[in-house]
């Protein structure tokens, strides 16, 4: 039993941990590139969660198979804490403070700021450039026309671009392709994990607005899916080898969940059109499929603990 | 060696083998079958040897940081037994000698590291971007080409075809090897060069024939005595100039006729008679009017004027001396005195004058497009050049504006100028029109009585002072702008030390110096980073190494290298985040300082990690010996 509870500690602190990572990851990244969201999460509490969830819940995972205590309350407790967690993690994302404000200023006085279309903007050294509007700003147009001293340059931070006032008029959105978005960028593996992570973040805050029982449903079937990477654990191999394999499933389980969440309705809607209920409730019942038959695998397995490494 | 050096070295260097094999394999499929395998540069056809071996290089020696972890843990987690660790001697602190060995092996891995992230890394990277770069131009100089191609079959410009003259030129300089290759190409290089020189001898061949006295639209000789009569009285009345000359012409021709046909004993019409004699006294009298009065005064000008000119020119008013010339040259083609002179004086302004048209020419080419930088922080000077272009005759800029303003944000001088050149004393906008004395200078949108456009002489420029607009002065060189183009590569080619140089530079340019300094500060603790993070993935896989039969896991030798490629990956990443946010708050050498202190730190965690495993197994070790 007191393993029980400390398989949950490691992973309530676990999740504490890389959460507080992958932020501090973002924030740096805000720091760095102008006008840096992160990646496609908007929010860099939302792109910690689920990264921060699987880790914690596979190093968890892992004490448990070794030392298990009784297994059934692990499973029991660990299957809460990942359950409530994700539940309750998306209407506190919400209200979780900003790493960086919305209206936080681009511009960075004495240095130039590539726009999307190739023009700069420029604001003068020792220029306060705080605030919504910033003074005092030269406009160097990508199209060769000549440059002006604009005086107001707003900033809308919703859609972080500029908006220029005259001929010049017009929202200016960043460039994409700047070089400290360059150096700074996400590696690719990293990019088509976000992907995946994003699909499925979308359907589960959308289902959470609209549809709170479709939501809960949804949360207990991923609980379940991931609960079932403890089949894995049991394979008889070379520890390094399991820890690889666990770590492998878990990216085709992400790769299930978002096309199950996301393609399969589409399938559906293709099929049956207008099938509504059926194009929400098919993926879950879907993925409970795979979940339970990972549970059953799960119970017919189920560790009876030791070290990894007794010579 | 011991067996841990042993075993460390063999599975090391079988890593690299296997993965200069994939490579080897990987490019070689893309070269044999390029429908199905992409390469992943594309090179020129007379490159390609050298590309691939760069690129196998690159790829080879980018890979061996990742492969030395695979083979610390193929090595210890799976090949290397318990019982052949160094036990030392029994009187010594367990595990010791274990532990040299381990540290040893780290020690010189991360200085191979070091060599190749310091030294080999952006070699290579700059040699492979030289060659990937010499495909871009081309193939930009071939477009290029190609678009004015196009264009030429609905427009007649002249220019283009000079244009496409100098591109095909340039081509020919940069792929002097190419027609060995061209029949799988867009173009063939020595055959259109031959075209255009085909189609300008064509057209100075016509241009010569159309010069004064070379046209001949009527032969007298082959006309009847009424057709020359008819001619003859059509040029008199038609009025047009030098006409006289031609109706003179075709009268005495026709009077000759008569004279002869006289003398073979043909009759004469009395009214063709007196109409020949009519022409000639007519026409005469004309002439003789005209060669008193209007070719007198014409030739005492076109006299004066080549004088003139001529003293241009030996006072060194060249610009003066060229239009002058070249207005004589119009109107006598063969006076070679004045074609010698025009030619001189074009020679003689090659140095200080561009003319807009051969610059039109020149910037068909293509260059580093968009520039823009801060000239001088007080008063505050923003530069942005349309178009930079670095030849061996020399650099030249296209669409150069200046903004100069206050620190309240005032406008204070605004100009910007079509061409100009840009050498030691500073770039020059003496632009003219080629064919007429009209200047091109540079268009002031602002000035201010402070802060005028003419800084030298402080006064407002006149309309007499156009031969000469100031020259602008920046306080930069032409290879400095080289950081701020389009074209520049990222900062992971860039040689270790010309980070440093060019992170200044960039900075006072008026761009961020981050992304340069983190990759320094990267760079320099990246083999302290390598040692701590080899260490840590010992100590991880002796801990979770294989105790059984070990035959059965050969299948995890191609999985492994991918899978510590993303955690390498990661890490890199991760450090240039680091590393970029201390230097964004703290100097560069602290960032340095605070990072290597971090390193070290986790270093001695490595040891004191690797020793507790390594310390634990030699006890057991012992105990069951």
């Amino acid at each position: 039993m007191k393993d029980s509870v400390v398989n949950l500690l490691v992973f309530s602190l676990l999740f504490a941990m890389t959460a507080l990572f992958v932020v501090g990851e973002y924030f740096l990244y805000n720091l760095l590139v102008p006008g840096g969201r992160g990646l496609i999460f908007g929010s860099p509490w939302v792109a910690a969660l689920f990264p921060a969830l699987l880790i914690a819940l596979i190093a968890a995972q892992y004490r448990s198979v070794h030392y298990p205590g009784r297994f059934a309350f692990t499973w029991l407790f660990l299957a809460g804490g990942l359950f409530f967690l994700l539940l309750f993690s998306f209407p506190a994302i919400d209200k979780a403070p900003s790493i960086r404000s919305p209206d936080a200023p681009l511009l960075v006085p004495g240095r130039f700021l590539m726009l999307e279309d190739k023009g700069v903007l420029f604001a003068p050294p020792g220029q306060t450039v705080a605030g919504q509007f910033t003074r005092g700003v030269l406009s160097i147009p990508g199209n060769q026309s000549p440059m002006t001293m604009l005086e107001g340059v707003g900033f809308d931070p919703l859609n972080q671009r500029f908006l220029l006032p005259g001929e010049q008029g017009g929202p200016k959105s960043l460039q994409q392709t700047g070089p400290e978005r360059a150096y700074f960028g996400y590696p690719e593996f990293l990019k088509s994990l976000q992907n995946d992570l994003f699909v499925i973040y979308q359907v589960l805050k959308g289902s959470q607005e609209t549809q709170a029982l479709l939501y809960l449903a949804q949360c207990a079937v991923v609980t379940l899916l991931f609960l079932g990477l403890f089949v894995f654990f049991s394979f008889k191999a070379w520890p390094l080898l399991q820890i690889i394999l666990v770590l492998f499933m878990t990216r085709v389980e992400l790769g299930f969940l978002a096309y199950s969440l996301v393609s399969l309705p589409q399938v559906v809607q293709q099929w049956w059109p207008g099938a509504t209920f059926l194009q929400d409730w098919l993926p879950v019942g879907w993925i409970a499929l795979a979940g339970l038959a990972l549970f059953f695998m799960t119970m017919l397995t189920k560790p009876r603990g030791g070290k990894p490494n007794d010579e | 060696m011991s067996k841990v050096g042993q075993k460390f070295s063999i599975m090391f260097l079988l890593s690299i083998a296997a993965a200069a094999l994939i490579v080897v394999g990987r490019l070689g499929l893309g070269v044999l079958l390029p429908t199905w395998f992409t390469l992943p540069m594309v090179w020129l056809p007379e490159d390609l040897w050298d590309g691939l071996l760069y690129e196998t290089l690159a790829e080879v020696v980018d890979s061996i940081p990742g492969l030395g972890l695979c083979a610390v843990m193929l090595a210890f987690s799976f090949w290397l037994r318990p019982d052949e660790l160094p036990v030392g001697s029994s009187k010594g602190i367990p595990a010791s000698a274990a532990l040299v060995s381990i540290s040893l092996l780290a020690i010189l891995t991360a200085g191979i590291v070091a060599l190749l992230v310091l030294f080999v890394q952006p070699w290579l990277g700059a040699k492979t971007d030289a060659i990937s770069f010499r495909q871009v131009q081309a193939r930009q100089l071939e477009s290029a080409y190609l678009d004015l191609k196009k264009a030429g079959l609905t427009t007649s410009d002249p220019l283009d075809v000079e244009a496409r003259l100098s591109l095909i030129q340039r081509l020919g300089t940069l792929r002097p090897k190419q027609n060995s290759y061209a029949g799988s190409e867009r173009l063939d290089y020595d055959f259109e060069l031959q075209i255009i020189k085909t189609h300008l001898d064509m057209e100075e061949f016509f241009r010569l024939r159309l010069l004064p006295g070379v046209e001949k639209a009527f032969s007298e000789t082959e006309a009847t005595v009424a057709d020359l009569l008819t001619r003859s009285r059509a040029e008199l009345e038609g009025g047009a100039n030098d006409a006289e000359f031609q109706a003179n012409l075709y009268a005495y021709t026709a009077y000759r006729r008569m004279l002869s046909s006289i003398d073979h004993g043909l009759k004469v019409s009395e009214e063709d008679w007196a109409q020949v004699r009519e022409l000639i006294d007519a026409s005469w009298s004309k002439i003789r009017e005209r060669t008193l009065l209007t070719d007198e005064r014409l030739k005492a000008s076109y006299f004066f004027r080549k004088g003139k000119s001529l003293g241009d020119y030996n006072f060194q008013n060249y610009i003066e001396a060229y239009y002058g010339f070249q207005e004589l040259h119009a109107e006598d083609p063969n006076d070679a005195e004045v074609d010698r002179y025009w030619k001189l004086s074009l020679e003689a302004l090659r140095d200080s004058v561009l003319f807009r048209q051969e610059m039109d020419v020149l910037f068909h080419v293509p260059g580093s497009e968009n520039l823009v930088f801060l000239n001088s922080s007080v008063p505050r000077e923003v530069v942005r050049i349309g178009k930079l272009l670095d030849t061996a005759h020399g650099v030249y800029v296209k669409d150069f504006e200046f903004f100069r303003f206050s620190v309240a944000g005032k406008p204070l001088l605004h100009w910007k100028a079509p061409y100009g050149r840009w050498s030691d004393k500073g770039v020059e906008f003496q632009v003219w029109e080629k064919d007429k004395a009209m200047p091109d200078f540079p268009q002031v949108f602002i000035e201010t009585p402070e802060n005028l456009y003419d800084t030298t002489s402080g006064e407002p420029m006149q309309d007499d002072d156009l031969a000469s607009p100031p020259r602008f002065v920046p306080n930069l060189t032409v290879r400095d702008l080289q950081v701020i183009s389009a074209n520049q590569p990222g900062p992971q080619t860039l040689e270790t030390w010309g980070l440093l140089t060019e992170g200044q530079t960039i900075a006072a340019l008026g761009y961020t110096s981050i992304p340069l300094q983190s990759e320094f500060v990267s760079r320099l603790v990246s083999p302290l980073g390598y040692f701590a993070v080899f260490l840590l993935v010992f100590a991880f896989s002796w801990h979770f190494r294989a105790k059984e039969s070990r035959k059965r896991w050969w299948f995890m030798f191609p999985i492994l290298p991918f899978v510590i490629n993303f955690v390498l990956e990661f890490l890199v990443w991760s450090g240039r985040l680091v590393a970029g946010g201390l230097v964004d708050v703290f100097p560069l050498t602290t960032a340095a300082l605070i990072l290597f202190s971090v390193l070290i730190f986790m270093s001695i965690i490595g040891l004191v990690v690797v020793y507790n495993q390594l310390n634990v197994a030699t006890q057991r070790f012992r105990e069951r010996r």
